[in-house]
């Protein structure tokens, strides 16, 4: 055997590396640095094909998002959109969850049934609903409503009238959603040991007790996930906007994505859209670091 | 087949903690030596620095008088036997014993000559198209000592490769193991945590501790003459009994657990000459469990404590009289043969052959 | 929780599910319906009911745009995140999980870091850099900057960590290298993951709206979120065209989602892992 003198852990140091650079490499050119760029880019009153010179402008561009009233809205709206969207996902969810926690043959299919909607991109998602939401009494949306209360529904535009617009698109969303948190919700509920529900069948708690003093707060930790990961989403809501309905009627349903959108793309101001994806950023990254130190502290207690 | 030395080796992990200090060990050609202490006292640490998975921090590894530290694990020509086996789940027991072989870049007919031939050898002829899952502990254990073999390694490392089996399936490997490295007079490094494997297999034993060497050894000798209270108590089952002696300067007599028991210090100091230094000082005293008996003297009134009855033979654990009652440190066992004869709680005079009375420092250090 | 499913709530469930999934029979009954039919029959029990079928609308899709383009553009893109993404982030994180090397704790919590930027925060200077290189209009732009993803570093890294180590030292022993060790033993003892990350990418890559959107213009490069987006609002607006190329769309994604139900299943609940 050849005793080679390769300085064998040194070596192993640099494949190693090397290994992960061109992940390394991806994202510091395609996340990082755009992200510092957007950081850098709202500081300044960036326009493409302005004559303007290009100029450092410091928070100005916050300031002046944070007073525009289509902007406040738009926020306004994807808090909105947080407050519904995310409780009653969850709940759904979690319900779902709960009763399809069975190894029965027909419980499987209910969960494949429950779970379709997530494969479907959110373009067709929309598209789908544009039509259920159709105006007139042939609309579907509009025949179930009539039907459900006894003719006493007039038909509405839903997605042209501001009362109902946002609440539309938000249908659409939890449509999609529920069945992939249902899924998250279904594999914390697997890992709960079985023991545990024994345990407290046999110290006497029913049905409804286990879930509240078991189930429910051994999933904390999933249900924390999860309602952050809808949360994230809810402020990153985009696709159904621009399809269902440019952010109309009158910005009833403009999001701070679609208008970060519109101000870089159709008003073509750059800077202005930059502030308005820091801001979005902000929120997010808010809600995460709120999600680790709720984790966290479980974690410590346990 | 092949030497192996441990010169002034240190190994500390990024995280700062120093798994071994300045060991000095040298394994001679053919032998099968025992690494033994607790968990985290740096055995397995030393059998994966030579196997050069981890690099040490100080010192120098040789094998055949050469060192090897710089040399990557493939290039020292080792063999290691996992505690779990590291079978490789996705590969036949063929393929697993190939793999090795495949790595060497031997040519197919001779990978497939010492496949057959390794296999012949453990019996695990039948099982080559199974997968790992499919086998039972005790052929998994063999197929990873085939994989170990085939590739006729100068120098076989073992990490507690018995540890998962059950008792008797142990024993048994455990004897098949010993034959095996006879046979094949292959150099053998053997890391356990388990007496009995130790003092069985080994042709030397190396106990650790903290990262120390404590002693080096044929197993008979580390039993008859431990260098220090750990290697004592450390071997055996139960280990030595360790209690706190005083050679009291003005008196002539050793005593023994508070006074319990008294001895003649004229005959112990001809046999214990270094002895001398220490009358006057605070010393420990070792007596393994057999060397109890009740018809000995110097005896004493001992309070039995419980009796742990094993069908030849018996454990008695017992208070001496001079023992401060209540504490656990205080408490001696004693190996008596024949079946239960006494009650908890009762009194029985218990003495001992004085001539395997073990003395030791203050801090631990065989006085001879 | 037996109990809790007694008849009433197993009905109850079942007629939820029929009403959840009555969307999709909407969408797949009315791809079959002439156009006229599909809005004036939708309000009713007719919509789930194909009054008069044929093929005609598909047929349409065909005439009216150039559907297969559109498809092999969307296959095309994500086969190609798909492939060179699994190979680069695995890799990255065998690395970190497994790998000795200087500076991999650091980084590695970068990519922790990177991992809560979405898309839609870096898009508008993205944008502005893909613009500034030329790269507009081309698959170059929807490939490259989805290949490398911190979260399938990170799903990996969690599945290295937890495969036991003794594997790799053996193969060590054994006398592969670091990248033999990886293909020979590594890959063939972590599918479950691959599949988990191709499904993950494959879900969120499939339906690629914004960025597409934002970076093409022409029918040549596009793909079909934003085809059925523009088909849309392609007059005549016809909705039977316009339900049978949906129908088309999902089919790719909900044919592998039918046959594999159980790894996506499995796939989506390891991003809940992290919980």
């Amino acid at each position: 055997m050849p005793d080679r003198k390769s300085s064998s852990h040194a070596g192993r140091g640099l494949t190693a590396f090397l290994l992960s650079a061109p992940a390394l490499l991806g994202l510091l050119l395609f996340v990082l640095l755009p992200f510092l760029l957007a950081a850098a880019l709202s500081l300044t009153n960036l326009r493409l094909g302005s004559p303007l010179p290009l100029e450092w402008m410091g928070l100005e561009q916050y300031r002046r998002i944070l007073h525009d009233p289509t902007f406040r809205h738009a926020l306004l709206n994807n808090l909105l959109f947080v407050v519904t969207v995310v409780p009653v996902q969850t709940v759904l969810a979690l319900a779902l969850a709960v009763l399809l926690n069975q190894r029965l043959g027909a419980i499987a299919w209910f969960r494949v049934l429950f779970f379709m909607p997530v494969v479907f991109p959110l373009s067709l998602v929309a598209v789908i609903w544009v039509l259920i939401f159709a105006p007139g009494p042939d609309g579907p949306m509009n025949a179930l409503l009539e039907l459900i209360s006894f003719g006493a529904w007039t038909p509405r535009d839903f997605l042209h009238d501001e009362q109902l617009a946002l609440s539309a698109i938000m249908l659409t969303s939890i449509w999609q959603g529920t069945g992939f948190q249902m899924v998250v919700i279904l594999a914390g509920l697997q890992a709960i040991s079985a023991e545990l529900n024994e345990a407290a069948t046999i110290d006497g708690a029913g049905c409804w007790q286990r879930f509240w003093f078991v189930t429910l707060p051994q999933l904390r930790n999933t249900l924390i996930f999860v309602v952050l990961v809808t949360t994230i989403l809810a402020f990153r809501l985009f696709d159904q906007v621009q399809i269902m309905t440019q952010g109309g009627p009158h910005d009833a349903t403009t999001t701070v994505m679609f208008e970060a959108v519109q101000t870089a793309f159709s008003r073509q101001q750059i800077g202005r859209g930059a502030a308005m994806t820091v801001v979005m950023f902000l929120v997010v990254l808010l809600l995460s670091l709120l999600q680790r130190r709720i984790a966290r502290q479980q974690r410590e207690v346990s | 087949m092949a030497t192996v030395e441990y010169l002034h080796i240190a190994k500390t992990y990024p995280n700062g903690t120093r798994a071994l200090e300045d060991l000095n060990l040298s394994v001679e050609d053919g032998e099968m030596m025992v690494l033994v202490g607790p968990s985290g006292c740096g055995k397995s640490t030393a059998l994966r620095l030579l196997a050069g998975l981890d690099p040490s921090s100080g010192g120098e590894l040789r094998i055949d008088g050469r060192r090897v530290n710089e040399c990557a694990p493939q290039h020292r020509n080792i063999a290691m036997v996992f505690q779990n086996y590291a079978l490789y789940p996705h590969m036949t027991v063929r393929r697993n014993l190939e793999f090795p072989l495949r790595m060497m870049k031997l040519p197919g007919p001779e990978r497939s000559r010492r496949i057959e031939e390794t296999s012949r050898m453990l019996g695990i002829s039948d099982l080559l198209e199974r997968r790992p899952r499919q086998l039972s502990g005790g052929q998994r254990q063999r197929v990873a000592m085939g994989r170990a073999l085939v590739r006729k390694p100068r120098v076989f490392l073992m990490d507690e490769p018995l540890s998962n089996l059950d008792m008797k399936l142990r024993t048994r490997i455990r004897s098949e193991i010993a034959g095996l490295q006879k046979r094949l007079g292959i150099t053998t490094i053997y890391v356990t945590h388990d007496q009995v494997e130790a003092m069985t297999l080994g042709d030397r034993i190396a106990v650790l501790k903290d990262g120390r060497l404590q002693q080096c050894g044929p197993p008979q000798e580390l039993y008859d003459q431990p260098a220090n209270t750990f290697v004592g108590a450390f071997l055996g089952n139960p280990g030595m009994n360790i209690f706190h002696a005083w050679a009291g300067s003005g008196t002539a007599a050793l005593q023994l657990a508070g006074g319990s028991w008294q001895i003649p210090l004229g005959p112990l100091l001809r046999r214990k000459p270094k002895l001398a230094q220490y009358v006057g000082h605070p010393l420990l005293a070792g007596l393994r469990p057999e060397a109890f008996s009740p018809w000995q003297t110097p005896a004493a009134a001992v309070l039995i404590e419980s009796v742990e009855s094993l069908g030849h033979e018996r454990l008695v654990h017992f208070v001496p009289p001079g023992a401060t009652p209540g504490a656990k440190s205080e408490t001696l066992v004693a190996r008596l043969p024949g079946p239960q004869a006494e009650q908890p709680g009762q009194h029985i005079e218990l003495g001992f052959d004085t001539g395997q009375l073990h003395l030791f420092t203050h801090e631990g250090d065989a006085i001879v | 929780m037996k109990r809790l499913l007694t008849p009433l709530t197993y009905l109850c469930l079942l007629l939820c599910g029929l009403l959840f999934i009555s969307p999709v029979g909407f969408l797949l009954i009315g791809s079959l319906k002439p156009d006229d039919l599909v809005l004036v029959e939708s309000g009713g029990w007719r919509a789930l009911w194909p009054t008069s079928a044929s093929l005609e609308n598909y047929r349409d899709v065909f005439t009216r745009v150039d559907f297969t383009r559109y498809l092999l553009n969307s296959l095309f893109i994500n086969g190609m995140i798909l492939g060179t993404g699994l190979l680069v982030n695995s890799i990255a994180g065998y690395s970190f999980a497994r790998l000795p090397w200087r500076g991999r704790g650091l980084l590695f919590n970068l990519v922790l870091a990177v991992m809560i930027i979405p898309l839609e925060a870096i898009a508008v200077p993205l944008f502005y850099i893909v613009s500034l290189l030329g790269w507009r209009d081309t698959y170059l732009v929807q490939i490259l900057p989805f290949i490398a993803n911190a979260f399938s570093i990170y799903l990996f890294y969690t599945y290295f960590i937890g495969l036991p180590r003794e594997l790799e030292e053996a193969a060590r022993i054994d006398g592969a290298g670091v990248v033999r060790t990886f293909i020979d033993i590594i890959v063939p003892n972590a599918k479950p993951v691959f599949a988990s990350v191709a499904i993950l990418t494959f879900l969120t890559q499939w339906g690629a709206f914004l960025w597409p959107l934002l970076v093409t213009s022409s029918e040549a490069v596009r793909p079909l979120p934003l085809a059925i987006a523009t088909f849309h609002g392609l007059p005549p607006l016809r909705w039977g065209d316009l339900f049978a190329f949906g129908v088309m769309m999902v089919l790719p994604i909900l044919s592998v989602f039918l046959l594999f139900q159980r790894l996506f299943v499995r796939g989506v609940a390891a991003t809940g892992i992290k919980g």
